[in-house]
């Protein structure tokens, strides 16, 4: 049997975005000609990938997580100092 | 199973919270920020926003199905680190990370969760951010930088400096 758990994450750390063209980067900057170059850039990029999205746990990160109306966790992400690359079940075990 | 006990005492004496009630990652698996990301080095030319969000918001939301005697520890949080024991990134991508956390824009960071082996990331589809809704909020704080791929590296374009500050001005 399964259920429906919801994730949300909020943050306010950095973000940082790439927009990616093949064409010349003179041509790009002089076609602009609107009111936010951001959502020109947006348009115009023929690839655009976050590299942050403001989900640092060096700012302040919540994760949420609810069953339906139950709230199962409301915190940060902690850190665990278990062996490298353990699974949970692993890392259960290797305290055995 | 149950997290045993030495563990459980260990990692409460750390954090003050149950184990498998916690949402966690391991410290030793953390990735490369873009351990998931696709190799664009096919692309001549880039230009990097970095913006220092300081007091906005960035939200992101999913669904997710599990077994109804799930624990928050079979939850594994994907951690994504530049200069905290993070994996090293491809080569397409390595002096773009390096110069964004070289200017702040790049810290550890959460990529997404794990659960069963089934990877769910944190993408555009599900993500909302103040500097999407309202970019001219984030005139003055945010930064523009133009890099070339010379084939080998992205180098930074000084000569557009000015330039993409002064369009970086503009928002509605």
């Amino acid at each position: 049997m399964t259920k429906t758990i919801n994730i949300k994450l909020t943050g306010n750390s950095s973000i940082s975005q790439v927009f990616f063209f093949d064409r010349n980067i003179g041509d790009i900057l002089n076609n602009f000609d609107g009111d936010s170059f951001s959502g020109y850039l947006l348009k115009a990029a023929a690839d655009a990938e976050y590299f942050a999205r403001g989900f640092s746990d060096a700012g302040d990160l919540n994760v949420e997580v609810s069953d339906g109306d139950n709230v199962l966790y409301s915190g940060t992400v902690l850190v665990d100092e278990a062996e490298q690359d353990a699974s949970p079940e692993e890392v259960r075990q290797q305290f055995f | 199973m149950p997290a045993p006990k030495k563990f459980d005492n260990s990692f409460f004496d750390d954090h003050g919270e149950v184990y498998d009630e916690a949402l966690s990652f391991n410290d030793w698996a953390r990735l490369s920020p873009d351990h998931y990301m696709q190799d664009r080095s096919k692309y001549t030319y880039c230009i990097a926003r970095n913006v220092d969000l300081d007091g906005y918001g960035a939200i992101a939301e999913f669904n997710l199905e599990v077994s109804n005697d799930f624990k928050m520890s079979d939850l594994q949080v994907l951690m994504g680190d530049f200069d905290g024991g993070g994996a090293t990134p491809q080569k397409w991508a390595h002096d773009l990370i390096s110069s964004f956390y070289n200017q702040g824009g790049v810290e550890a960071e959460v990529l997404g969760v794990k659960y069963d082996d089934s990877v769910h990331l944190i993408t555009s589809e599900i993500y909302d951010s103040d500097l999407i809704r309202e970019p001219h909020t984030f005139i003055g704080t945010t930064n523009y930088t133009a890099y070339n791929h010379n084939g080998e590296e992205w180098e930074d374009i000084e000569e557009v400096y000015d330039r993409l500050c002064e369009l970086g001005e503009t928002e509605d």
